[in-house]
């Protein structure tokens, strides 16, 4: 085996050890030998590169929002909540729940400051939502102790304000609808899960 | 997590509890591969940002198919495959050919060349972790891809070859190509460093 033979079969790795003829032309051929070990050890050092480094929180925490957006994250109350939908008569009641519940997570992340608030104040228009002072003040709870998430949150509860007021104008329309029923009631729900996640970010 | 961490879950547990929605399995798996996933997309992409969005992807992914998982393969060689293929998807986006065979290897032949009688060509008997670092971000996507996944992430050719899209004697041969241009970007490095004390001078 000549030098150029050899560089053809270098590429095939350790299947080459059991090649006598690549293992003659190695021992023999320095500047042959020097090669193959040069690339020998680029091979072994790269492996220690495979440390591991943590990614920061805010994956995990984009990951969990985007599988609760998704439904894949259910609550246990949300998996009670979720069932069939013509199972659940309308009752404007009904609403009062996730709605206290909101109420009542902003009111223990704020000492009782949403008695002197409204809960949500009238929006010029629903394309233009703008977020309430309990909103306001989860987002700087959530900025204080993780601020790269303030904006992805901020993003949701507009989100979930809009799709709150398409839901309450909607059933407004037509009070008997039980799907315009429903959405108010799925919308107040998305709400206090939002609330609920950045009341864990703040307290964390 | 307290209660999975409390209660010692293992992976097989998290998963059926994640199928159910439970939202701390999902985050006990998270935790469990978080730093290969991540790690793995950092090597391959050389940019944080961009690797926490792939890590993302991939976690999004797999969490979207969890219901299909059915344990005939590891999780964790589910979830590597997965990470994989999301980020060679967004090299192909990027319009970086993952097999580039046309790479040009007249460099890598000349410098062979230049090797035989040559002093001093070889590299020194271990190698700087920052320099080799550096190098491989030099390397052509091509050659970074199946270096990557070989030398440092230990895939065997025929994984490789079953992820990239490629034979087997291809990924064999791209992997050497990236060796050679490592070895060659290594030593101009050192040349680099051995000049740049005098030049400093000047």
């Amino acid at each position: 085996m000549n030098c150029v033979e050899f560089l053809q079969t270098l590429p095939e790795g350790p299947e080459n050890h059991g090649n006598p003829e690549f293992n003659h032309h190695l021992n023999s051929c320095p500047a042959c030998e020097g090669l193959a070990a040069d690339l020998d050890l680029i091979s072994r050092e790269a492996v220690s590169l495979a440390e591991y480094d943590d990614p920061p929180p805010r994956v995990w925490n984009a990951i969990a929002l985007q599988l609760r957006q998704e439904g894949l994250i259910r609550d246990p109350q949300q998996q009670v909540l979720q069932l069939p939908a013509k199972r659940r008569r309308w009752n404007p009641f009904l609403i009062a729940a996730p709605l206290a519940a909101v109420l009542v997570l902003a009111g223990v992340l704020f000492r009782g400051d949403l008695g002197t608030t409204p809960t949500r104040p009238v929006r010029p228009t629903a394309a233009a939502p703008i977020l309430n002072q309990a909103d306001q003040q989860i987002l700087e709870s959530v900025a204080a102790q993780t601020p790269e998430l303030k904006n992805a949150y901020k993003e949701n509860l507009e989100r979930v304000n809009v799709y709150i007021d398409h839901a309450e104008v909607a059933l407004k329309a037509n009070p008997e609808d039980q799907a315009a029923q429903q959405e108010l009631m799925d919308a107040y729900e998305q709400k206090n899960m939002v609330y609920a996640m950045a009341m864990d970010r703040a307290s964390e | 997590m307290t209660d999975l961490k409390q209660a010692k879950i293992n992976e097989a547990e998290a998963i059926e509890r994640a199928k159910q929605g439970d939202g701390e399995a999902f985050e006990f798996l998270y935790n469990l591969h978080k730093r290969r996933v991540y790690s793995l997309c950092l090597r391959m992409v050389s940019n944080p940002p961009e690797a926490e969005d792939l890590a993302q992807e991939a976690f999004l992914q797999l969490f979207r198919k969890i219901g299909q998982f059915r344990g005939e393969s590891a999780f964790s060689t589910w979830l590597h495959r997965m990470t994989v293929n999301v980020v060679l998807m967004k090299l192909r986006k990027k319009g970086l050919n993952l097999i580039s065979l046309d790479e040009p290897v007249e460099n890598e032949e000349d410098s062979q060349k230049r090797d035989f009688g040559g002093e001093d060509t070889r590299l020194a008997s271990s190698i700087d972790r920052m320099q080799l670092q550096s190098a491989i971000e030099k390397l052509p996507p091509g050659y970074k891809t199946v270096f990557v996944l070989h030398d440092v992430e230990g895939f065997e050719h025929n994984e490789i070859a079953g992820m990239v899209g490629c034979s087997v004697g291809n990924s064999k041969s791209q992997l050497h190509k990236a060796r050679l241009k490592l070895r060659e970007l290594l030593k101009l490095s050192r040349a680099e460093k051995a000049v740049k004390p005098s030049g400093a001078r000047q």
